[in-house]
């Protein structure tokens, strides 16, 4: 079986003829495999700058099941009719290949073999498996079923998630034009960690201060599990409260016990303070509780929700020679699309290092890892929130430098900050994809 | 597959090892290194039996640290040679390392932090290697970099921006590592 697929695999990709058929003089001129799974912000990150930093020496595959990646950030603003769709926000993987000489495979992983450094995945015509020295897996979240729901395809149809950019941020969209006045908007948020902390947040302000211009009777009520908004929680609350023109109904603390769906009228039951109780909402956007994908579970990379792995080279600590980065790892910092991009470049010069050797220092490196995000509260205001993370006995810790506090956000939301936005978004898209 | 793997290890092994060809003795790749002093290197270990012990014949040239089981980084401290030993269960590799002084280098140019990580840190915004988005910063002197970066760091501009905000997370020695690095881009 295993022989017959290695068979199958040579004859049917150029990447694995030469490891497969010349094992030894592939390795003898040091022409190392790395396959990177998923074609996401660190996906895409890892497999630019393992080529770059290489100076082109090391052979990089990426495997992504999706023709194109569609971004998280921004998509909000889809909701909004501020974009005009979300294809505006779709990334081409051509770039990674023809600049960078990154060999873009189509498909699904299915299986991940550690001890015989294998990876198969699922095409149109067939498995094809794979050899590496090397795996980066960037898989970002599977979504859990909320309380009440009987099918992920709910999530589809009726009530959209739009957690991942795509069908379900234009079904969000189609659904809150299609609103009448004097209705509800509720969105859910699950216990932290989830992707994006300021994202839920921002998702209530920019579609409040749709509202406010285009259905001014409803509102957007947000359940919150967590017992306070988890970033910008100044600035957000402070637009929650009616600085720019538009109010938010608030609720933290609560657990959803149920969702009951009805097109147009559904219901969240909750507990809050101990009290259970029920609202409407003409649209509902549950944002679910996330975990690492299944293939990682099965792969043995997980504990608890998500992978533990080691903060100077995002190796798992439970496989060897298997990294894993983004949203799946267990970082210590908010799983987020810019912060994918920099877990990316520390795992890239890890493996640089590892696999070729380097000026650059592994020990001495002591990452620091940056992080910028803006944010729009309106249709034309943003604010920003920067943090910087230390390398320290481990774990990866807000730094202390300076004896200044860390993070730190814009004390006020402006234009400004919202044409930084657009020229911030931009450029990390191209550091990310081209 | 198993039958294979293995063959493809031993016969590794010889290529690696060139002198001992016991298909079960621990090799390092590669054998031998010359290195200059405050960089490092990295040692592939296989074939290994058990735990790898490690034994340098003098710490004060070069230190070993392990980054994983088949991993280890050499560091280059200062000019001399050294044989570093990693024995296993049954065997031990010998890898031969020379380290030289310190290239020659004006105060501005020394990197004595991983100054291409810790810049491309500054990559989103400016671009990859800095050729622009926000400000470029390829190629500026690091003089002007620095001087900017300790501005912000120091709360003399624009404190409340998000220059200052991140500038503020670095130590002074990143921050003149990444100016550094972008002073090195041409």
């Amino acid at each position: 079986m295993k022989r017959r697929q290695f068979i199958q695999t040579a004859t049917g990709t150029g990447i694995a003829l030469s490891s497969a058929l010349f094992p030894f003089a592939a390795r003898a001129a040091a022409n190392y495999n790395v396959i990177v799974v998923g074609g996401g912000m660190a996906g895409a990150t890892v497999a630019k700058y393992l080529r770059l930093w290489s100076s082109n020496t090391l052979s990089v595959a990426l495997i992504e099941k999706d023709a194109s990646y569609t971004s998280n950030i921004m998509s909000n603003e889809v909701l909004t009719g501020k974009r005009a769709s979300v294809s505006s926000l779709a990334y081409s993987y051509s770039t990674l290949s023809s600049k960078y000489g990154v060999n873009r495979l189509q498909g699904t992983v299915t299986e991940i073999d550690a001890s015989n450094k294998t990876v198969t995945y699922a095409t149109t015509t067939g498995n094809v498996v794979l050899s590496y020295d090397r795996l980066v897996l960037a898989p970002g979240l599977d979504f859990d079923l909320m309380p009440g729901m009987s099918s992920m395809s709910e999530y589809d149809s009726l009530v959209p998630h739009a957690w991942k950019a795509g069908p379900q941020t234009t079904l969000l969209r189609q659904q809150l034009l299609a609103m009448p006045d004097y209705q509800n908007v509720v969105i859910t948020i699950p216990l932290a960690p989830y992707r994006c902390p300021p994202g839920p947040y921002e998702r209530a302000c920019v579609i409040a201060d749709w509202l406010k211009r285009n259905k001014p009777n409803s509102k957007v009520i947000v359940l919150d599990a967590n017992a306070t908004i988890q970033a910008q929680a100044g600035n957000f609350q402070k637009a929650f409260d009616g600085a720019y023109g538009y109010r938010v109904d608030y609720r933290p603390g609560c657990t959803v016990s149920k969702l009951q769906l009805v097109a147009g009228a559904h219901s969240v039951t909750f507990t809050q303070n101990g009290v259970s109780q029920s609202v409407t909402a003409a649209v509902l956007n549950p944002i679910p509780p996330q975990r690492a994908p299944a293939l990682l579970v099965d792969s043995g990379l997980v504990s608890g929700k998500f992978a533990p792995v080691n903060l100077l080279t995002y190796e798992s600590t439970l496989q060897s020679a298997i990294h894993v980065i983004g949203d799946a790892c267990i970082s210590g910092m908010p799983k987020a699309g810019h912060i994918g991009n920099q877990e990316a470049k520390t795992c890239a010069n890890a493996i640089v290092n590892v696999l070729k050797g380097s000026q650059y220092a592994l020990a001495e490196t002591a990452p620091v890892l940056n992080s910028a995000c803006y944010t729009p509260l309106t249709s034309t205001k943003a604010t920003w929130l920067s943090a910087v993370y230390q390398y320290s006995n481990g774990v990866m810790v807000p730094s202390t430098a300076n004896g200044v506090t860390q993070p730190r956000a814009a004390a006020v939301a402006s234009a400004g900050n919202y044409s930084d936005m657009e020229k911030w978004f931009k450029t990390l898209m191209s550091d990310t994809f081209a | 597959m198993n039958a294979f793997k293995k063959t493809r290890q031993m016969a590794l092994g010889c290529i690696a090892a060139a002198l001992s060809c016991s298909a079960f003795a621990v090799t390092a790749t590669p054998e031998s290194l010359s290195m200059a002093a405050g960089t490092s290197q990295t040692i592939l270990l296989s074939n290994i039996s058990g735990t790898i012990s490690v034994y340098s014949s003098s710490s004060a040239v070069a230190k070993v640290s392990k980054v994983d089981d088949t991993t280890y980084q050499i560091n280059g401290v200062k000019a001399g040679s050294v044989e570093i030993k990693f024995r296993d269960r049954k065997s031990y590799a010998k890898v031969k390392v020379k380290v030289t002084a310190t290239a020659a280098s004006t105060a501005s140019a020394a990197t004595p932090l991983n100054g291409r990580l810790l810049a491309s840190n500054c990559f989103q915004c400016h671009g990859t290697n800095g050729t622009g988005g926000f400000d470029r910063l390829a190629g500026k002197s690091y003089s002007e970099i620095y001087g900017d970066l300790q501005e912000f760091a120091s709360g003399k501009e624009d404190a409340d921006g998000i220059m200052a905000a991140h500038a503020m997370g670095f130590t002074d020695e990143q921050l003149k590592a990444i100016a550094s690095y972008f002073s090195s881009i041409r």
